[in-house]
């Protein structure tokens, strides 16, 4: 199961009606959205798209059916158990970090509208304060940086320096190549937060 | 090649210059005046104008050194001076008696604050010549002004140095008045800068420093009132490692037994 399927599971299961609904499913050979609905007394759409969703997921299975009217589906159970199993290493945006992206030469950007908090040891960056738009709308966004972020960023070149690699960098501020994702996503961000610029 | 200074005048160059100027405002006052008598008008030749002036002349600039060097002596001394010049033109003949008691509490006053408070002044004009020797020599041979300012410390590399080595150091540079030391658990941090007086910060984060730690580490940090006091905006980060450089240099002289180098060098920075 991906991430996002966790995502949708985990929304309908956390409804009121979740257990109600599972149960009638358990309890009935198949059952209709109708049928469902006026068991519970709640609206037909919510137990639609909740059956739906669930046959989307591939815990229900549904067939069309007719009698005399028009046709409807009816839904059953095709597991007796879910399992939620979610891979997070997945969600690591593991890129070819060896080459590609490790590559690219940054430095800091100038007058980058920021504020760098060094910590107490004077030796990396603890976080950031980073102001967003102008006059009124001015607002404040705060990252708070891991330690090899904030090695990282304080051994980022200055804006008046030559651009360096990301991985120069790192071999300069002593980072482990194991932290490179993580050093890879706050490049982005301050990429996108025009704090750091990209030699392109 | 240009003799001219990168940086800008220090503030204090003001004040010859103001009393220069009110000495020939002064002048043309009493010439006005004997002209004025000459025609038969009934004044004293007392440039009673000019003396006001260089009394507001003292008080405004104790308060612009206020502003620029949060020290709180430069108002009071302000303020002194400019009172008792006022009453110095009541001291000639022709007033009250009480006038010229109360320019001479005045000036005494004035003469023992100065006294009092002569190990700050002197501190403070050695600290801030000896900033301005060390940002000339930092920036002599820079030439790039590609600006890129930061307030993000330069990690400007590692030297091989003991912790009694640094705080050696630190000890020679603070007594030849070149940086103050502010000492913390694994660190040193040496304060100078050509603005703020550093006699007056609490915390070395308000000015210009230089970070040794323990390990050897050298970090500089280059304040914005600082690098704005150039004339022109040389390349932040050449800057930082020129300082960085300096300082490293001072080291070795030290190491080596050559600390008069330290002054000899500094007095050479053009």
């Amino acid at each position: 199961m991906d991430f996002k399927q966790a995502a949708i599971l985990g929304s309908y299961i956390s409804k009121d009606y979740a257990e109600d609904l599972f149960r009638l499913l358990a309890t009935y050979k198949s059952i209709s959205a109708s049928e469902a609905a006026s068991r519970l007394n709640l609206h037909i759409k919510t137990v639609q798209d909740f059956l739906e969703d669930m046959r989307k997921l591939e815990i229900l299975n549904k067939e069309e059916v007719y009698e005399g009217k028009r046709p409807y589906f009816r839904y059953w159970l095709k597991v007796k158990q879910i399992s939620m199993d979610i891979d997070l290493t997945l969600l690591c945006q593991d890129e070819d970090f060896s080459d590609s992206r490790i590559s690219l030469k940054i430095r800091e950007k100038k007058n980058a509208k920021v504020k760098f908090t060094t910590s107490r040891s004077n030796d990396y960056l603890s976080n950031i304060v980073i102001w967003v738009g102008e006059g009124r709308d001015r607002k404040e966004r705060k990252i708070n940086l891991s330690i090899p972020q904030g090695k990282f960023l304080f051994h980022l070149p200055f804006p008046s320096a030559d651009y360096i690699t990301i991985k120069e960098i790192m071999n300069k501020a002593g980072i482990d190549v194991l932290n490179t994702p993580e050093i890879v996503d706050i490049v982005n961000v301050l990429v996108e937060f025009d704090v750091i610029e990209t030699n392109t | 090649m240009s003799y001219q200074s990168k940086i800008r005048i220090s503030i204090g160059w003001i004040y010859p210059i103001g009393v220069l100027t009110s000495y020939i405002i002064a002048l043309v006052e009493i010439v006005i005046r004997e002209y004025l008598i000459k025609k038969g008008y009934e004044i004293i030749i007392t440039p009673y104008f000019a003396i006001s002036l260089v009394g507001l002349f003292f008080i405004v600039f104790g308060v612009i050194q206020w502003f620029r060097y949060k020290n709180w002596i430069y108002p009071i001394l302000g303020i002194l001076m400019g009172v008792t010049t006022f009453f110095a033109s009541f001291s000639f003949s022709g007033h009250s008696a009480i006038f010229k008691a109360i320019y001479l509490v005045c000036f005494i006053v004035t003469i023992l604050f100065v006294v009092i408070n002569w190990q700050s002044f002197y501190c403070h004009e050695r600290f801030e010549i000896n900033s301005r020797r060390l940002f000339r020599l930092a920036s002599e041979r820079i030439c790039q002004t590609s600006e890129g300012f930061t307030e993000r410390l330069y990690s400007a590399g590692k030297v091989e140095c003991g912790k009694d080595e640094l705080l050696g150091f630190a000890r020679i540079l603070h007594s030849y008045y070149v940086a103050r030391p502010f000492y913390y658990e694994n660190y040193i941090a040496l304060a100078f800068s050509m603005n703020t007086s550093i006699l007056a910060i609490k915390e070395v984060t308000e000015v210009s420093h230089i970070i040794l730690d323990y390990n050897g580490n050298i970090r500089v940090k280059i304040s914005e009132k600082d690098y704005r006091d150039y004339k022109e905006r040389l390349s932040f980060d050449q800057l930082c490692s020129s300082m960085a450089n300096i300082f490293i240099r001072f080291l070795d002289y030290y190491q080596k037994g050559l600390e008069s180098r330290i002054v000899t060098e500094l007095k050479s920075a053009k």
